[in-house]
């Protein structure tokens, strides 16, 4: 398999007045096409901000990232937004949505920056992305009005409506209970099924077990990058969890 | 918008007041005949000896309409005749300044009628015995409160029909009571009562205060080459101006100005600082929304595009209801209080345009801070 992902010797470091902070300590990993990798690791052990640097939000202090056969170190500012436009679909712990517009909207926002689709092909791709997380009821919702799972799973059709080749999602499930971070991972293993890569950042061990891979990372490096051997099926763990709220309500 | 609302409107009346205090003002001064040119005859000169202004008889009827056809800085000229005489009511008499000239003689003296009419085109033309009267006049001849229209007085034993009584304007500056005085049509006084070509003065009004001079410079040798004077010989004429009341009209006209043009430019500072801040907090409040449209790859200059337009709009339509705003409260202003008001196309551009490059440019400005940001540092801006 080719690796779809490749990074080498990865650094980064952050001035915070005169303190320098290595946030990052030297990071080499491939990804291949068709992975589901979660990564693991304590707060301040580098992972957002190999994420962030994944999903091409920041650069690197050094080393070296190529991302689909381009090298991502010489990208200028314009490059890099056209590559976040067009190669990756990244999903935030705090939804990142725009208030006071409609689901369809902000789902249709990356396409409005892709000059080569026009307003029909872009509310029909908008509306096929909302259906695939189960959202074509609330096209026309706005943000106040959805659950934190909903704007969630609009932030995934957002990330999705573009056709990106690697799917980022930095603690998706963060914010949200446990059953809708069930829901969450079954709408991620689903698309995983179709092919999607993704890349997964999150604390919560059993969150981890839904991936294929786990990445732990401690102090700005890898420590570990294992195979999942008890993989989870998210749509058993969430009829399951069903089941138990049922009886403890029953009893 | 809220803004750029206020702050057009409040310079556009601001302005408006200011400028129509200052028309206002302007006019009271100009009631005053500080737009008056006086020509009297020259000066008697035999062997060097030289009598003083108007000793020589050199004015004609003809001066005046040649100053008018040909200098077009005056808008009225009129000839003017004028004798001390014996007048003769009932039992009454007094004696006055009789002045005979056109029916434009009252609107080169700001003369107003209280009662009855001034002579018309067709009375000076068949010079008809009629005249318009002071109120000093009327108390002495008639008893203080008669009503003299229709009354008939005799000047040199020739019967006038008084048809006017002027309004009461008391003394002038130099004690001269003005209010003791005949006015009748110039044919009228010329022909029928001094049988006389030559003139006591020629009055002519300059079209404003600032034309004076020039128009005097104009007249000058109008006049010269109306009465065939070589180049070699002196002047025959004197032509006088109000000169200190034009001086004072100056002044105030000048500090009017300045006044003016601080109360536009503290206004403009003080709306200026108001949109300045509306649009500061307002673009960089949205300095997340700017990292997520960064995050899903749209390009700095997309976003500035996008805010460029917005604050282009913002400015254009709160600029808009600002001028409304400003004329409604001009208006109002004009309504109620009583207050002259005078609104100018520059105040309406003044501050238009610079409530817009205001908006415009902190419009702009935060956003181009905002979108040269890491999109990941944009994103966590609080």
């Amino acid at each position: 398999m080719s690796s779809l992902i490749a990074v080498k010797d990865l650094v980064k470091i952050y001035y915070m007045g005169d303190v320098e902070v290595h946030a990052l300590r030297g990071v080499s990993l491939n990804i291949n096409k068709g992975a589901y990798l979660a990564i693991m690791g304590a707060s301040g052990s580098g992972k957002s901000t190999f994420m962030n640097i994944l999903g091409c939000l920041d650069l690197a202090t050094s080393g070296e990232y190529m991302l689909d056969g381009v090298n991502v170190n010489t990208y200028n500012k314009n490059e890099l937004a056209a590559l976040r436009n067009k190669k990756i679909g990244f999903i935030f712990q705090s939804f990142n949505i725009l208030p006071r517009t409609s689901a369809i909207e902000n789902v249709e926002l990356p396409l409005l920056y892709n000059a080569v689709i026009n307003a029909k092909e872009r509310r029909e791709k908008a509306f096929n992305a909302l259906k695939s997380v189960g959202l074509e009821n609330r096209i026309y919702s706005l943000p106040n009005q959805l659950s934190g799972g909903q704007q969630q799973r609009v932030a995934i059709a957002r990330a999705l409506v573009n056709d990106p080749v690697v799917i980022m999602a930095d603690e998706p499930t963060g914010n949200l209970d446990s059953k809708t971070s069930y829901e969450i991972m079954e709408i991620f293993q689903h698309l995983n099924c179709q092919g999607s890569t993704i890349v997964m950042v999150t604390h919560e061990p059993d969150i981890a077990q839904f991936a294929q891979s786990n990445v732990i990372f401690r102090d700005g490096k890898i420590i570990a990058d294992q195979l999942v051997e008890h993989k989870k099926n998210a749509t058993e763990e969430l009829k399951k969890l069903i089941e138990n709220t049922q009886e403890i309500v029953s009893q | 918008m809220l803004g750029i609302i206020i702050g057009v409107a409040s310079v556009i009346a601001m302005l408006a007041i200011g400028q129509g205090s200052k028309e206002n003002i302007k006019q009271s001064i100009s009631s005053l005949g500080t737009n008056t040119i006086m020509i009297f005859p020259g000066a008697f000169n035999q062997a060097g000896v030289r009598m003083g202004a108007g000793s020589v008889s050199t004015l004609k009827e003809e001066d005046a309409s040649i100053i008018l056809k040909r200098c077009d800085l005056v808008n009225h000229v009129v000839p003017v005749v004028q004798r001390m005489s014996q007048i003769i009511y009932g039992a009454q008499n007094w004696r006055t300044s009789v002045v005979g000239s056109y029916a434009d003689y009252f609107i080169i003296r700001d003369l107003k009628i209280s009662a009855g009419n001034i002579y018309t085109d067709a009375d000076e033309r068949s010079a008809a015995k009629v005249c318009v009267v002071g109120q000093t006049v009327v108390t002495n001849l008639m008893g203080d409160g008669a009503d003299p229209i229709g009354k008939t007085i005799r000047i040199n034993s020739i019967p006038f029909r008084i048809i006017g009584l002027l309004e009461k304007k008391g003394q002038n500056s130099f004690g001269q009571d003005q209010d003791d005085i005949i006015i009748a049509p110039f044919a009228t006084v010329q022909k029928r009562m001094l049988q006389t070509l030559n003139l006591n003065s020629i009055y002519a009004s300059a079209i404003s205060e600032e034309d004076i001079s020039a128009a005097t410079k104009l007249i000058k040798p109008i006049m010269r080459e109306s009465h065939k004077l070589p180049p070699t010989d002196e002047d025959d004429f004197t032509i006088r101006t109000q000169e200190d009341i034009a001086n004072i009209f100056g002044s105030i006209s000048q500090v009017m100005t300045i006044l003016l043009a601080s109360i536009a430019s503290i206004s403009l500072l003080v709306g200026g600082i108001g949109i300045m801040n509306i649009m500061l907090v307002s673009v960089t409040e949205r300095t997340r929304e700017i990292g997520i449209r960064l995050a899903i790859g749209a390009k700095g200059s997309d976003v500035m595009l996008q805010f460029m337009i917005e604050s282009i709009f913002i400015s254009v339509i709160g600029g808009i209801i600002g001028i409304t705003l400003g004329i409604l409260i001009s208006n109002l202003v004009a309504r109620f209080g009583g207050w002259p008001i005078s609104i100018t196309i520059s105040s309406i551009l003044l501050s238009f345009l610079f409530s817009a490059a205001v908006g415009i440019f902190f419009g702009w400005y935060p956003a181009k801070k905002a979108s040269s940001l890491n999109p990941i540092d944009a994103l966590r801006y609080e």
